[in-house]
């Protein structure tokens, strides 16, 4: 799953109009869902930024280990308009706190620092990027995913040659809407990154079997889908054999999978 | 390739620093204040930057060298060890790294020359003091970045109590092949069986060519020793690791080998807890083990009956008094 958090509507336009997402009845922030992307626009500031992020992270499910990007515009005082960087370091400039995005995949863009203020810097005394958004972005969405899988996208959309004004929708659509394949792609190789942080669909279907046919108390389900994984982890081609599934309750169903695994040899 | 390197500002204009960004012209460098602020942070997954790690340059400030765990050594009088690095370059399974830290970046002290003021004051005359490096990380897999070993070599030259072990499953012996052998730094090649290399230790060299270093080291006259260590318990172990002393030792007459040590797997149980939800397709962590006080290990008759089996191998090719079993202390 992707999650997107953009600070307006023209930022977000190019991304809806790719993943082709739908507008979806919230109170609070406008979001908008696909198949597997998610997306909320936030509004300016940090506090919208962390109230967006937490409010899209709830709307989805309350995911984990998912791929999340705050895209959107930024100023630069050299890097010209319509120019992509993704931050390789984010510092808020109210508390000096940093964040190091982990790339582990490879990026299309080059990478450059990124300030967080709170108000616009008109003099682009930052040799970077300078936002409003991404560091309460970040703090919130690491939250609930791992730095390798968060990032943040900036378009340049004002420098020290054509300073900061606030700029036609239709031009900010216009500066975003080349990169969104890129972005897409990018995100896809973080997905892929992320695939085997995921429960295999083996254990899951017979954790989903077993708890369907006999009761389980909860500590009982933690230990079973627990030694559902080893097995898994064993013989990641095969059922537990029905000597062992079709014991006459939970307790002793869990004890001869036990048995079963402490007996073989892990290579 | 080092994509990225993460530098803290204090040492930007480091000697070591230039030279090693001067070598990797293409990575992005990126400033930060202390080395934790990337390291340390909470929401980092290890496997996942196993796959691009970046290099961490930074200044160690305190507890550069510390004591030896009891019961750990190979028969000096006092037992130190230290790390220049954090992580590694391979990915072997059963390495509590993956379980103790939460990036797998490297990490590189660059302030070599105060590990060795601090080694000064440990060192007493008559009496052979060890300092064991390697245990945070491969001693020699990054030699050509980090040029560790050839910066740590002439002041050992000049003392000859203090005893160096480079702990390593490289073949980066380059920087001790270049120069004339001292008897007092012994390079330890630690190996399993290849069948358990294949399995678990990955991007490490094959057994053979692990081999074939050691023999081209010891041939130059510099010591070496063999660490069997951790015991992998597996199908066949028995035959697979009396296949693996009968190859080392054809490389390796008796007479070159410093030491060797064997011990068991055994791991903090918050740590193996970490490694299992890093790697939960995992078979090595799958089965075969159990909780024993603070640790997870094989059971005790298990344990000791492939050391047991090992040392009574290990005696086919080495006299008994350069056997050492480290076992770690007893846990609660």
């Amino acid at each position: 799953m992707i999650l997107i958090v953009t600070a307006f509507d023209a930022e977000a336009r190019p991304l809806i109009d790719h993943f082709r997402l739908r507008r979806q009845a919230d109170h609070g922030f406008p979001v908008y869902a696909g198949d597997d992307v998610w997306l909320v626009v936030s509004g300016p500031g940090r506090i919208n930024a962390a109230a967006a992020t937490a409010h899209l992270h709830g709307r989805a499910g309350f995911p984990w280990d998912n791929t999340w990007i705050n895209a959107g515009i930024a100023g630069h005082p050299e890097l010209q308009q319509g120019e992509a960087r993704i931050a390789h370091k984010i510092t808020e400039k109210i508390s000096g706190k940093s964040w190091y995005p982990a790339l582990v995949t490879g990026s299309p863009w080059q990478t450059a620092p990124l300030m967080t203020v709170d108000q616009p810097d008109r003099e682009y005394s930052h040799s970077g990027l300078v936002d409003m958004e991404a560091s309460a972005f970040m703090e919130t969405a690491l939250r609930f995913s791992s730095s390798e899988l968060v990032h943040v996208l900036k378009i340049v959309s004002d420098n020290r040659e054509s300073p900061a004004m606030i700029p036609e929708a239709s031009q900010l659509q216009a500066w975003i809407a080349p990169h969104v394949g890129a972005l897409e792609d990018f995100c896809r190789s973080l997905e892929k990154l992320a695939m085997p942080l995921e429960t295999p669909a083996g254990v899951t279907q017979q954790y989903e079997t077993l708890t369907t046919a006999m009761h389980f108390t909860v500590s009982q389900q933690n230990r079973l889908q627990q030694l559902l994984q080893r097995w898994h982890a064993l013989n990641p081609d095969m059922q537990i054999p029905a000597r062992v599934s079709g014991k006459a309750t939970a307790q002793t169903l869990l004890d001869a999978l036990q048995e079963r695994l402490d007996a073989s040899p892990p290579l | 390739m080092i994509p990225y390197i993460y530098i803290e500002q204090e040492i930007r204009d480091h000697p070591r620093v230039k030279s090693i960004l001067l070598r990797h012209k293409r990575a992005t460098v990126v400033e930060c204040e202390r080395y934790g602020e990337v390291f340390n942070p909470k929401a980092q997954n290890f496997r996942l930057q196993k796959q691009r790690p970046a290099l961490i340059l930074a200044r160690k400030h305190k507890g550069l060298v510390q004591q030896a765990p009891p019961g750990y050594g190979v028969g000096g009088d006092s037992n130190y060890y230290f790390s220049h690095m954090l992580n590694c370059l391979y990915d072997c399974r059963y390495c509590f790294l993956q379980g103790m830290y939460r990036s797998a970046n490297y990490v590189l002290f660059i302030n070599y020359e105060d590990f060795l003021d601090a080694m000064d004051t440990l060192v007493i005359p008559g009496r052979q003091t060890w300092f064991f490096s390697g245990y945070d990380g491969d001693s020699l897999a990054l030699e050509p970045v980090t040029g560790f070993a050839a910066s740590m070599l002439p002041w050992f030259e000049q003392r000859p109590d203090a005893w160096l072990e480079l702990r390593t499953k490289s073949t980066q012996i380059g920087s001790l092949l270049a120069r004339k052998p001292l008897r007092n730094i012994v390079t330890a090649f630690s190996f399993t069986p290849e069948p358990v290399r294949k399995a678990t230790e990955h991007r490490v060299p094959t057994v053979e060519k692990r081999a074939l270093a050691m023999q081209q080291l010891a041939t130059a006259g510099w010591p070496v020793a063999l660490r069997i260590d951790p015991l992998i318990w597996h199908s066949d172990y028995e035959k697979h690791y009396s296949e693996l002393f009968l190859q080392l030792f054809r490389h390796l007459p008796e007479t070159m080998l410093h030491s060797v040590t064997t011990g068991p797997f055994r791991m903090p149980q918050p740590f193996f807890r970490n490694m299992e939800r890093l790697y939960p397709e995992e078979p090595l962590f799958a089965a075969g083990l159990e909780a024993r006080g603070k640790m997870v290990s094989y059971p005790l008759d298990r344990e000791q009956e492939m050391i047991d089996f090992c040392v009574q191998e290990l005696q086919k090719y080495v006299p008994g008094e350069k056997i050492y079993t480290n076992l770690p202390e007893k846990d609660g």
